[in-house]
């Protein structure tokens, strides 16, 4: 999938990229432990600088997860946390000047 | 001389803002963590901190409120991921912040007026007391237009109790009487001021 970042960004995403990940390592721990209330906290985190940096469908996903806390659907935030690892993991950033 | 402290726990932000900053005549610091950060205030008459959030050891509005005791005329910014409102009324209760901007932050023409902007008030601020006094929201207008607290510009009874409660009781009484104006700058920043402060 092709995502078109700002290039002003390009040497801050690296970083920002390896933060997801600990993030969404982190909401698996929170899962783990039933503490739905953290992991709709980090995946609104998540939600929110996925959306500033151009990342949007994450930034879609991620809602999702904090959509699914509200009813403890743990299957389902599984699932999502899967896609939102993929995500990151296949995108094809393409640096422009916006 | 103007000086500016960024405080972030990624270098490669601090690398990036460092590269963007060069140009100008403003004498910037970098800080890693807010011990560092605490370490410039003290050192040097610093006009304006940027710091993030979250930062491991010292969060950001930690910071933010040590350094208001440290160095009071600092106007504190802060760089943050979240568009949430519970970070935002936080963030201003809490840290007593000027500003609140969302990252990643492009840093940009208007950015780097912005900063002056800001530099200036602080210069204005050290210059008296009766200045520093003056109470002002500045909010990037697009974070309270996310948070759907003020989407229109119109001064509704609502947005006024929202402004209040960000304030923490530190408005007078009877500051709804008062001739305060919310313009939306051409720079997309919301901000609220007192007229009778005759700064505007």
């Amino acid at each position: 999938m092709l995502v078109y970042i700002d290039r002003d960004f390009e040497s801050i995403v690296p970083n920002y990229l390896s933060h997801i990940v600990n993030q969404l390592e982190q909401i698996e721990v929170y899962l783990g432990n039933k503490q739905y209330k953290d992991v709709e906290r980090v995946a609104l985190l998540i939600r929110d600088s996925a959306r500033n940096y151009g990342f949007l469908k994450a930034g879609h996903m991620a809602s999702k997860i904090s959509f699914y806390c509200k009813y403890q659907s743990d299957e389902n935030i599984e699932e999502v946390i899967k896609a939102v690892r993929l995500y990151f993991e296949k995108c094809n950033i393409q640096y422009v000047d916006i | 001389m103007k000086r500016v402290l960024f405080v972030d726990d990624d270098q490669m932000i601090l690398k990036l803002i460092e590269r963007k900053m060069k140009s100008t005549d403003i004498k910037c610091h970098f800080a890693g963590s807010g011990k560092e950060a605490l370490k410039w205030l003290k050192q040097f008459d610093i006009n304006v901190m940027f710091t993030d959030i979250m930062m491991p050891d010292m969060n950001g509005l930690e910071l933010a409120v040590k350094a208001q005791s440290i160095s009071p005329n600092t106007m504190r910014i802060v760089l943050s991921g979240s568009t949430q409102v519970t970070a935002i009324v936080d963030a201003i209760n809490e840290g007593h912040v000027y500003k609140y901007i969302v990252k990643p932050w492009k840093i940009d023409k208007e950015a780097i007026e912005m900063i002056e902007e800001a530099v200036n008030i602080s210069k204005e601020w050290s210059a008296g007391d009766d200045v520093k006094s003056e109470k002002i929201i500045f909010v990037e207008a697009s974070v309270l237009k996310k948070a759907s607290l003020l989407g229109s510009w119109v001064l509704t009874d609502d947005n006024l109790s929202v402004i209040e409660s960000s304030f923490d009781g530190g408005l007078p009484v009877d500051w709804r009487d008062q001739p305060y104006e919310l313009i939306n700058g051409s720079d997309g920043v919301l901000r609220l001021y007192n007229l009778d402060m005759g700064r505007k």
